[in-house]
C-alpha cells in the first residue's frame, strides 16, 4: 500500500461519523434499538480536539504536533485533560480516536475507539478504559483494530498511566481470541455491578433497605 | 454544607484530606493483604486526584485530575462512645465513565472503604447512596463498580441495594510489559500480509 491509514482525535466536525459508527456497532451487538445518542447529545458530552489545529498523524509517526487548546472549564466541569496538555478541550466525559482509510482509498472514517480515563488507587495512576472499539466489517482483517488499540496503549504510556482496560461480551469468541493474541489478561475473577433506571433513583432517594453494610 | 450535629457528613475531599486518603488506601490494601502493592504517595495523590476547593464550602473542583473522593466524617456530636467528633470514617473514590449509546456520563466507584471500627453502622450504604445522587446530579445514567466473584457477602449487600450483576461481560486488561509490547507494535493479532501468526 502506498499510503497508510491515519488515526486522530475526533473534532466536532466528526460527530456525524461517530454517530454512524455507534449505530453500526449497536447493530453488530444486536442492540440497534438501544441507541439514544444524537449528534446534539454527543456534541455536548464528548471531548474534542480543536477543529482549527487538527493534525492527523500517520500510523508509525512518533511526533505529535497537536497543541493544547487552553479553554477554561466551566465550574465543576468533568476533568478529562491530562496535566501534560492534550489536544482536547476539558469539557466532555470521553474522547474518540478515529481511523481513516489511506488517502488513495478516500480517507473515510471507518473505525473508532471511544474511551475515558480511569484510575488505579494503589498506584495513584490514571489509565484508559476503552468503552467502544469498532471497525466497519468491510475493512476488517487489515489490522485496524490493532492499530487503534496500539494508539491507546501509547496514550496510556504518554500520560504516565498504568493500564488499558475494556470489557467484552462472553459470547464474542472472535473478539476474545483477538484480545488474547494482543496479550490482554481476562479478569475472570471479577463481576461488574450496575445500578441504573428506577433502582438508581430509589437508591439516591434513600428508599433502599440494605441487608447489612 | 450544613449538617445537623448528630449526622455524619459526606463531602468531596479537598487537598487537606490527602493524608487521610493515603492512610485509608493503605488500610484497605492491608485488609486485602496487598499493602506492599501501594505505590501511592501524598505527592502522587495530590497530582492525580481532583479536589474541591479548600477555602469555600462549595463543591467546585478547581484542579484537573483523574478521580474524585467522597469523605465520610463522623458527626460533630458523637453518637457512639469513643467516637471523635468529625473523625474521618470512610471514603469512596470514583471517576466518571460514559455510556455511548445514551451519550450519558455515569459514576464508576473504584474504591469504597469504611474504617473497621465504624463498620455495621450503614456508612458504606450512605457513601453509595451519595454516589447515586452524584450520578443524577450530572444527568448521568449509571453507577457502576466491580466485585470479586467469590465475595458472596458483598454481592448480597449490593443485590439488596438494587444492583445487577453484569454476568455476560468479562474485563480485559493490558498493563506492564504486555501494554508496552502493544504500544511498541510488537503484538500483531492479524498479519496483514496473510502469513501465519508467529
Amino acid at each position: 500500500m502506498s499510503d497508510r491509514p491515519k488515526i486522530h482525535f475526533a473534532t466536532r466536525e466528526d460527530v456525524p461519523a461517530i454517530l454512524g459508527l455507534i449505530k453500526e456497532l449497536a447493530a453488530y451487538e444486536n442492540a440497534a434499538d438501544s441507541v439514544q445518542a444524537t449528534e446534539a447529545s454527543l456534541s455536548l458530552t464528548l471531548s474534542f480536539a480543536p477543529s482549527k489545529h487538527r493534525h492527523s498523524h500517520s500510523h508509525g509517526s512518533s511526533s505529535d504536533t497537536n497543541h493544547a487548546h487552553n479553554t477554561k472549564p466551566p465550574p465543576d466541569a468533568p476533568f478529562s485533560s491530562s496535566p501534560h496538555g492534550q489536544p482536547t478541550q476539558a469539557s466532555g466525559y470521553a474522547k474518540t480516536l478515529l481511523l481513516r482509510l489511506p488517502e488513495d482509498e478516500g480517507a473515510d472514517v471507518v473505525g473508532m475507539a471511544l474511551y475515558f480515563h480511569n484510575y488505579s488507587t494503589w498506584r495513584a495512576k490514571p489509565g484508559i478504559y476503552l468503552e467502544d472499539l469498532f471497525v466497519q466489517p468491510k475493512y476488517r482483517k487489515r489490522g485496524y483494530g490493532t492499530l487503534l488499540i496500539q494508539e491507546l496503549a501509547k496514550e496510556v504510556l504518554r500520560i504516565d498511566g498504568g493500564r488499558l482496560e475494556w470489557s467484552c461480551l462472553k459470547w464474542n469468541e472472535p473478539s476474545l481470541a483477538f484480545y488474547r493474541k494482543l496479550g490482554a489478561e481476562e479478569m475472570t475473577e471479577w463481576v461488574g455491578l450496575r445500578v441504573d433506571g428506577d433502582a438508581l433513583k430509589k437508591l439516591a432517594e434513600g428508599k433502599v433497605e440494605a441487608v447489612n453494610s | 454544607m450544613a449538617e445537623a450535629a448528630s449526622q455524619v457528613g459526606i463531602s468531596y475531599a479537598n487537598a487537606d484530606d490527602i493524608p487521610q486518603i493515603l492512610a485509608m488506601i493503605r488500610e484497605l490494601a492491608s485488609y486485602e493483604k496487598c499493602e506492599h502493592k501501594v505505590e501511592a504517595t501524598e505527592a502522587s495523590l495530590k497530582q492525580t486526584l481532583t479536589f474541591a476547593s479548600s477555602t469555600s464550602g462549595h463543591t467546585q473542583h478547581t484542579n484537573p485530575g483523574y478521580a474524585k473522593t467522597l469523605i465520610l466524617r463522623l458527626p460533630s456530636t458523637p453518637q457512639h462512645p469513643g467516637d471523635e467528633p468529625n473523625a474521618v470514617a470512610g471514603m469512596a473514590m470514583f471517576f466518571n465513565n460514559y455510556s455511548t449509546w445514551r451519550s450519558k456520563p455515569g459514576v464508576y466507584l473504584e474504591d469504597l472503604y469504611v474504617r473497621e471500627k465504624y463498620r455495621g453502622r450503614g456508612y458504606g450504604k450512605m457513601l453509595i447512596q451519595a454516589l447515586a445522587q452524584e450520578v443524577l446530579r450530572i444527568d448521568g445514567g449509571r453507577l457502576e463498580w466491580s466485585c470479586l466473584r467469590w465475595n458472596k457477602s458483598s454481592l448480597a449487600f449490593y443485590d439488596s441495594l438494587g444492583a445487577k450483576q453484569m454476568q455476560d461481560w468479562v474485563g480485559l486488561r493490558l498493563e506492564g510489559k504486555a501494554l508496552e509490547d502493544v504500544a511498541a507494535g510488537r503484538k500483531k493479532a492479524v498479519n496483514v500480509n496473510g502469513d501465519g501468526d508467529k
